[in-house]
Parts: C-alpha cells; sequence; structure tokens
C-alpha cells in the first residue's frame, strides 16, 4: 500500500501533464478537423513565456510572477495561433492531410524562432518558492507542491473548457459552427470568426499547458516535440468528438505508465504503452469515447 | 398505436420469400433512433418504392442492409439465410446486393470505360488477380451493353468528371447494374435530372425490376406513381403503411403526415 | 520516335557527366541523393497514389540500411566493437547469419516488408485510415527507434553502426567504389522508377489511385481496399529498404536519426515539392531539395530551417500539384508532352 501511493500519484500528475497538453489539440483536432504540428511549439511558446517573465521581473519567482506568466502565456500563443490561422490554417479546412503538412513547416519555422532568439541552450523559469517543496505524507512519502498545484490545475483548466464550450452562448456558437458549417452561417454566425477563435483558443490552452511544464524542468526549443506524440496518442486514444474521450486517454496512458516503468527501463515503458494504445486502437478505431455520426468520410 | 393498425401492419409486414427480411432491426444515431424495431420483408422482383417525409428514415434502411450503417438491434436476413447486419460493406456486395448512392458518386478523375472496368470486376477475386487482369473481349461487351442500355456508349473514353449531373447518376446506375445484383438499392435516382431523363430511368429501373429487386428510395410523387410496384411508407423511423400506390395515397394517416403537406 | 531516342540520349548523359565533371566527394554526395530519389518514389507510390501518407518510412529506410550495415560490420570485426564496449562477448544469434551477403541482401526487402505487414495488416483490416493512420505511423517509428536507440550493445545505440572496411572487395572511399556505387544507385532509381510504371498501368494500378480518390465508394463495390493498400505499403516499404540498403555503402554509417520522424517527414517533402501522384515529381522533389539543404546548410546553415518550414506551407499553399504537377498544367508544356506522345505512337 505504502508503495502504491507514489505510483497513483506519480500517475496522476502525468495524466494531468497530458490532459492540459492535449485538451487544446484535442478541441483543434475534434471540432475542426485540423490536426495542428505545431501544437507542441505553442506550449514551447508557453515555456517561454514564463522564462520572459523571469528576465523581466527577475529571477526570483512568486505568485505574481507566476500569474503574469499565465497571462503572457495565453496572450502570446492565442496571438500567433491567431496570426497562424489566418495566413495558413483556414486555407486548409478540407485537406485535413495537407494541414498535417503546413503545421509541421509551421513548427520548424517556430522552433528556429526559439533557437535564435532564446539560444539552442535549455533555459530554467522560476516559479514561487514554496512550490518546489513537498507535502510529507509518510517519513517516506513526499508529494511535491508543484505537481499537487498542476494536477489541480489540470482539473480548474477541464472545467473552465467544459464551462466555456458547453454552457456559454459563445461556446454554443462555436459547437454550431462545428457541427453544420453552412447551417450556422445560414442563420447569421460568422464562421470564419468562430474558426480563427476556435484555432487560437486551443494554442492558447497550449501556452498554459506549457508554463505548468516549466515548473518541472528545464526548457527549451525542442521541448515542445518530446510532448507532440503522447499528446497525439491521447487524442486518438480518447477518440474525437468531446472533452470525455480526452481526458479517459490523458488517465489511463498517464496511470500506467508509473507502474510499468516500476518493472522495466523507462525508454521500455514508453515502447510497451505506445504499443497498448495501439493494440486498443486496432480494436477500437474510433477511440474509447467517439461521437457517433451519421456521415460516414 | 390502436391494435387494428398494428395488426395491419404485421399483416402487411410479412410476404412469402423475401428476398430480404428486417426484424427488429434498430438504427441509433447517439440517441436518436433512425430506425425504430423495423419488422418487414420485401419480396422478389419489382421496382419497390421507399417513401416518407425527410428523417424518416429511408436512407438509413438502404444504408443498414449494404453495410454503411450500424444496427444496434435485430437481424437483416438476405435470402432467408444470410445474416447481413453488421457485416463489411464489400462482402455484402458479393452476395448481389448492390447500392447507388443519392449524389453521383463516381472516380471523377478516371473515364467511363475505368469507371465500368472496376465495377465489373469486383474485388470477389483475390488481389493477384485484379492487379495483372487484362480485360477479355467479352468483358468489354459487358460494359458496352451496359453502357448502350443508359445511352453512355459514346461517353465511353470521356472522363467522367466533365459529365453533365444526369449523365453522372446514369453512370452509377450502370455501374450499380453491369453485375446483375439480385437486389438493386437505389437511392434518389432522379434528382437532378429533366423530365426525359427521367422517364428514361423510370423505364429502365422497370425493366432491371422485371427479373431483379429494386428498391428506391424517391420524393418525386409523379415517379412512384409510375413506376412503382408496391409502396412503402415512413414516418419518424417506422413503417407506416405499404401496399399498391393507389392504395397509400387513401390512407388517413400516410395523407396527414405526408401528402398532407403537399396542399 | 526520334525525339525519344534523343531524349534518351540527352538523359544518359546528364546521367553519366558527374562521374567525370564532380569530385569522388560530390559524386558521392550525388549518389545519396539519388538514393533519396529512391525513398521519394516508395513514398509517392502510398502517398501520391493510394491516398495514405506514412509519416514513418523513416522506419523502413533503416531497417535495410542496418540489414546492410550489419553484414559489412561482421566483415570488418568479427565481433562488433559497441557490443565489447556493452559487455557482450559472443555474437548474438540474430547477428550470426549476417555474415552471409545473400542473407542480408535479403533481409534488406524481408525486414521492412514483415514489420509493413505488422503495421498494415492490423491498421487498415480495422478500418484505421487518413490522419489516424499517418500519427499512428509516427508513434511507431518512434516506438522502434527508442527500441533501436535503448539496446545498445545490439544495434550501436544511439551511435548507430559505423566504421566498415568496404564492400565488394574496396575500402569505403575508394575512388572506383564510389562511381560503382554511383552507378548501381542511379540503376536501381531506374528500376523502381519503371516497376512503378508498370504497376500503375495494371488494374491494379486503377484501383489504388480510386481508393485515393473515393475508398468508401470502392467498398460498396466489392474491393476489399485493406488488401490493396497492404500491399501497396508492402511494396513501398520494400522500395525503402533497399535504398537503405544503398544507403549504407555511400554514406558509411547508419544510426536511428535515419528514422526520426524529422526524417520521416523530410520524405514527404521531397514528394509534395516534386509533384505527388507524377511518376517524376519525387525524383526531381528528392534530387532538388537535397541540392538546396546541401548548399544551405555549406553557406546559411542557420536560415535552411526557416526556408525548409516555409517549403511545407508553400507545398501545401503555393504549389499543392508540386514541380511536375504544376509543369503538366502549363500549356507549351502540355503541348510538347503531346506532341512527343503522338509521335510516339
Amino acid at each position: 500500500m505504502g508503495d502504491f501511493i507514489p505510483f497513483l500519484f506519480n500517475g496522476l500528475s502525468i495524466s494531468s501533464i497530458l490532459l492540459l497538453t492535449a485538451i487544446g489539440l484535442s478541441i483543434v483536432f475534434g471540432m475542426m478537423g485540423v490536426i495542428n504540428f505545431a501544437h507542441g511549439e505553442f506550449i514551447m511558446i508557453g515555456c517561454y513565456s514564463s522564462y520572459i517573465v523571469s528576465l523581466v521581473l527577475g529571477s526570483e519567482g512568486s505568485w505574481l510572477t507566476l500569474l503574469l506568466a499565465f497571462i503572457l502565456s495565453f496572450i502570446l500563443s492565442f496571438g500567433i495561433g491567431y496570426l497562424i490561422e489566418r495566413l495558413v490554417i483556414r486555407k486548409l479546412y478540407a485537406r485535413p492531410l495537407d494541414s498535417i503538412l503546413a503545421t509541421w513547416g509551421i513548427s520548424l519555422i517556430l522552433q528556429q524562432l526559439a533557437r535564435n532568439i532564446f539560444g539552442s541552450n535549455n533555459v530554467d523559469a522560476p516559479m514561487p518558492k514554496i512550490l518546489s517543496k513537498g507535502w510529507e505524507v509518510t517519513e517516506d512519502i513526499t508529494l511535491p507542491f508543484n505537481r499537487i498545484f498542476i494536477i489541480l490545475f489540470a482539473v480548474l483548466v477541464c472545467l473552465f473548457v467544459y464551462y466555456f464550450i458547453y454552457k456559454t452562448p459563445k461556446g454554443r456558437i462555436l459547437q454550431a459552427v462545428m457541427q453544420n458549417r453552412s447551417m450556422a452561417s445560414c442563420i447569421g454566425i460568422n464562421t470564419k470568426k468562430a474558426d480563427a477563435f476556435t484555432f487560437s483558443f486551443g494554442c492558447g490552452l497550449a501556452g498554459i499547458a506549457g508554463i505548468c511544464i516549466s515548473m518541472l524542468g528545464s526548457v527549451g526549443p525542442s521541448t515542445g516535440q518530446n510532448y507532440i506524440i503522447d499528446t497525439f496518442l491521447v487524442v486518438i486514444l480518447g477518440g474525437i468528438g468531446g472533452l470525455r474521450g480526452t481526458i479517459l486517454g490523458a488517465l489511463l496512458i498517464g496511470i500506467s505508465s508509473p507502474f510499468i516503468e516500476n518493472f522495466t527501463t523507462s525508454s521500455m515503458a514508453k515502447v510497451i504503452i505506445l504499443s497498448l494504445v495501439l493494440i486498443v486502437l486496432h480494436y477500437k478505431p474510433q477511440g474509447l469515447s467517439p461521437m457517433k455520426d451519421r456521415t460516414i468520410d | 398505436m390502436n391494435k387494428d393498425l398494428e395488426l395491419h401492419l404485421k399483416r402487411i409486414a410479412r410476404v412469402v420469400n423475401p428476398i430480404i427480411s428486417l426484424r427488429d432491426v434498430e438504427v441509433d444515431f447517439d440517441g436518436y433512433k433512425a430506425l425504430n424495431t423495423i419488422n418487414i420483408d420485401f419480396s422478389f422482383k419489382g421496382v419497390q418504392f421507399i417513401i416518407g417525409p425527410n428523417g424518416a428514415g429511408k436512407t438509413t434502411i438502404l444504408d443498414a442492409i449494404c453495410g454503411r450503417v450500424k444496427t444496434s438491434k435485430g437481424k437483416i436476413i438476405y435470402k432467408e439465410t444470410h445474416e447481413v447486419q453488421n457485416k463489411k460493406p464489400e462482402s455484402i456486395v458479393h452476395l448481389g446486393i448492390s447500392r447507388k448512392f443519392q449524389n453521383p458518386t463516381i472516380f471523377n478523375t478516371q473515364t467511363v470505360f475505368e469507371n465500368m472496368k472496376l465495377s465489373l470486376l469486383t474485388g470477389k477475386r483475390n488481389v493477384w488477380y485484379l492487379f495483372n487482369h487484362k480485360i477479355t473481349k467479352e468483358e468489354e461487351d459487358t460494359i458496352d451493353q451496359t453502357l448502350l442500355k443508359l445511352n453512355l456508349l459514346e461517353y465511353k473514353n470521356v472522363i467522367s468528371g466533365s459529365m453533365s449531373h444526369g449523365q453522372k447518376q446514369w453512370l452509377e446506375i450502370a455501374m450499380s447494374i453491369i453485375n446483375e445484383p439480385e437486389l438493386l438499392l437505389v437511392d434518389e435516382p432522379i434528382a437532378g435530372m429533366s423530365p426525359s431523363e427521367r422517364d428514361r430511368t423510370g423505364e429502365l429501373l422497370k425493366e432491371i425490376g422485371k427479373d431483379h429487386t429494386v428498391l428506391v428510395v424517391e420524393h418525386d410523387m409523379k415517379f412512384v406513381s409510375n413506376f412503382s410496384t408496391s409502396v412503402t411508407v415512413m414516418h419518424e423511423g417506422r413503417i407506416i403503411d405499404r401496399g399498391a400506390f393507389d392504395k397509400i395515397v387513401n390512407n388517413e394517416q400516410v395523407i396527414e403526415i405526408y401528402l398532407g403537406r403537399q396542399n | 520516335m526520334k525525339q525519344k531516342i534523343i531524349c534518351i540520349l540527352v538523359l544518359a548523359v546528364i546521367i553519366i557527366l558527374p562521374v567525370f565533371l564532380l569530385s569522388d566527394f560530390r559524386l558521392s554526395i550525388l549518389s545519396k541523393f539519388v538514393v533519396f530519389a529512391i525513398v521519394a518514389i516508395s513514398v509517392n507510390l502510398l502517398w501520391g497514389y493510394t491516398g495514405v501518407l506514412s509519416l514513418g518510412h523513416g522506419v523502413y529506410f533503416a531497417l535495410g540500411g542496418y540489414a546492410m550495415a550489419m553484414y559489412m560490420k561482421l566483415q570488418a570485426q568479427p565481433l562488433p566493437d559497441f557490443m565489447e564496449w556493452s559487455g557482450i562477448e559472443t555474437l548474438p544469434w540474430f547477428w550470426k547469419p549476417f555474415q552471409s551477403l545473400p542473407f542480408a541482401l535479403a533481409m534488406t526487402v524481408i525486414l521492412p516488408v514483415t514489420l509493413a505487414l505488422l503495421v498494415g495488416v492490423p491498421l487498415f483490416k480495422s478500418g484505421t485510415k487518413g490522419v489516424y493512420f499517418t500519427i499512428i505511423s509516427q508513434a511507431i517509428t518512434l516506438i522502434v527507434s527508442i527500441l533501436f536507440v535503448g539496446q545498445q550493445g545490439f544495434t550501436g545505440g544511439s551511435n548507430g553502426i559505423t566504421g566498415f572496411k568496404g564492400v565488394f572487395g574496396y575500402p569505403i572511399g575508394d575512388p572506383t567504389l564510389i562511381k560503382i556505387l554511383y552507378g548501381l544507385a542511379v540503376a536501381v532509381v531506374i528500376a523502381i522508377y519503371f516497376v512503378s510504371k508498370f504497376m500503375l498501368r495494371t488494374h491494379g494500378g486503377v484501383i489504388i489511385q480510386a481508393i485515393r480518390d473515393r475508398e468508401t465508394r470502392l467498398r460498396f463495390l466489392g474491393y476489399r481496399t485493406d488488401s490493396f493498400k497492404i500491399l501497396t505499403l508492402a511494396t513501398s516499404a520494400a522500395m525503402c529498404g533497399v535504398a537503405g540498403a544503398l544507403f549504407v555503402p555511400i554514406v558509411g554509417i547508419i544510426s536511428p536519426s535515419l528514422m526520426s520522424i524529422l526524417m520521416s517527414t523530410e520524405f514527404v517533402i521531397w514528394v509534395a515539392i516534386g509533384g505527388r501522384g507524377t511518376l517524376l515529381g519525387p525524383i526531381i522533389g528528392a534530387l532538388v531539395i537535397n541540392y538546396a539543404k546541401t548548399s544551405f546548410s555549406e553557406s546559411l546553415p542557420e536560415y535552411w530551417w526557416y526556408f525548409y518550414g516555409f517549403l511545407f506551407i508553400a507545398a501545401t499553399l503555393i504549389v499543392p500539384k508540386g514541380i511536375v504537377g504544376t509543369l503538366k498544367e502549363k500549356e507549351w508544356f502540355q503541348n510538347r508532352f503531346n506532341k512527343l506522345k503522338t509521335e510516339h505512337e
């Protein structure tokens, strides 16, 4: 039992990171059908936002710098996302395979930009002092506060996104556009605006996830790349079409990871988890919690 | 639903020696029942129409038979021996069930001849056979004859995407009938056709219906009255009535839910 | 007919000239590009003609390469040095057969094809398509590359396998060997070009293009489209494996970086820029982009990545049909082309 708690905690911690990184992707992928391979770079933008804040306000972390970092990361990634949607993505809505290529190109450009601006070495972003400590549950078990913070934050973000998409008028408009574009346009919704907003919103969420990742260690131009495939797997394992699937996918992959790592190396664990996901997808190609739809293609 | 009507429906649902039978079939689109406990047999031969207002489940019946949608309950039995519900579409095709979709779905970048060739050599054969197959004189004759039936012979080497909407419809009909399927499922065949094209299509369906079974979903009442051997009326995922056209147009309920709207 | 002969002659001169004009170093780089052209053809067969985009083709390429590298390594050292470093004292059983050249050559095709079947059969049978296949193909490549990096003692880890003595009796870097390998690469690319051309002319070629355009319709005509997709994936993997096997003696190293996702995506951009769904496009794309990359990395390495990223966007927004596809649409080109064709007939 004593061993079980740290495993579960680790699992929840990994799940919450996966969930934070996947949620924006899931919205863009699920609602717009656009595959954003630059999603990882928006996470990277988030990471660097907290670094920028520390450059301006000094490297001493506090709750204020954290708050500012969150705000900056959302604004930056939302803004850049908006720009990219206007320039590139909006021309590719009916061409999912092409959107993969174009966003891959964008991701390469953003990585090189980061290398030119911040250098290719990793940088550290500060966080509030208290978060680097931990909660000593027993003598052997200490749960780091930063991980607890991330878990709580992930729950908060989920609730916010759920509320926003399903309960507010603006969210309903987005849903309407994604479900029936031409009908939405007929009743006077500006679908182009809705597209741009959805994409940028997804990017903004990635930026926020970036802050959380920067709390766990140093970050660099390729930080986003380390997360992108896992993130995609979470989304397709869960099934396209809603928050429910993404949460399910993140929890499954996240919680099983530390248990598998327990009896093998971490690289083998990764191989095993990826293979398990593929096996599940073989039996459920639409993911675990797909949205039923009448159209087949 | 009152008792009499229920009995009436039970009586009309069954036929002797059906080509395809639906038993308690249900199709569920995330809580919305597109087909609600459907029980019906379709007899061999003839042009049998399915009509009903939008959202009645007409197309869904065709989709369920040819494996395009999954049924959540019930059985679909072909020729009293094969259960085809939730089978892969390609294996259903191999049993002799062919489908024409609502909008012309043809291979736009290929010629009419290549479209026909693709349909003629259905994937019943193994992959190697199909890869190496050179078309024989006999096979080419079959293609020519089918094209001739549909006035398309002179377009044989035209890229199919460049033809008119009506011609594309015909090409798809030609593709669906080239292998002489026993059951032909046709979804709104005359949409976008001129009056003369409509008549020709109707005559053709009638011709096919002499030896084979044709199930047609159609809105155009004039077309239905001209070419139907029997008509099934649907509403909100259920069967309302079935019979000859003259009979069903006098059914109060049918008038109310369907024809009544035209007044 | 006369024009056709002239065409062939000009092409032959273009192929032979580099042997005399370029330094050994440059010629060997050119051979590498030609090998990449083979990869591009194989990616195009799957993506341009069948409509299945794989972003993990690096793994098939690398498997072919590793099979060749294992043979060449054993020729140089009975027990590879990286095994000694990892404390492995006897040759593992699966390395032993690679002492034989025919076995190794067979494996350059068998290994990638086996993986392609392992990937393709379950995925295509369960109906995975479009972007799902693309993402999963990446994940699979990631799995294999993690495995290869992790098993240092058996695969040489992230350094890969290098330090070969030579091949065909010539030491690596020998001018004659470089010329032989160039000739071999050109011969293989021509052969594979004609194999694809033949494949596309058969009824099977019509079928795979129909899968690309309207797979669902084809299934409702009774085709088991998954079998055809599996077959194309396997063929494509085999071509990639052959390319990988040629790559090793030319470049002198194989490492997991060749099966990285970055590399696999690069394959796709050659096809996209050259012209997907055209036979010549991928060859031209691979040559042009690799030439650009080499020149860039010699003069402006910083800016290569911007240009490279831009290429992806350009390939989707500005020239979606690629160089060859766009040229084909131009009128003057079409007239020329038709003239050639009628004369040929």
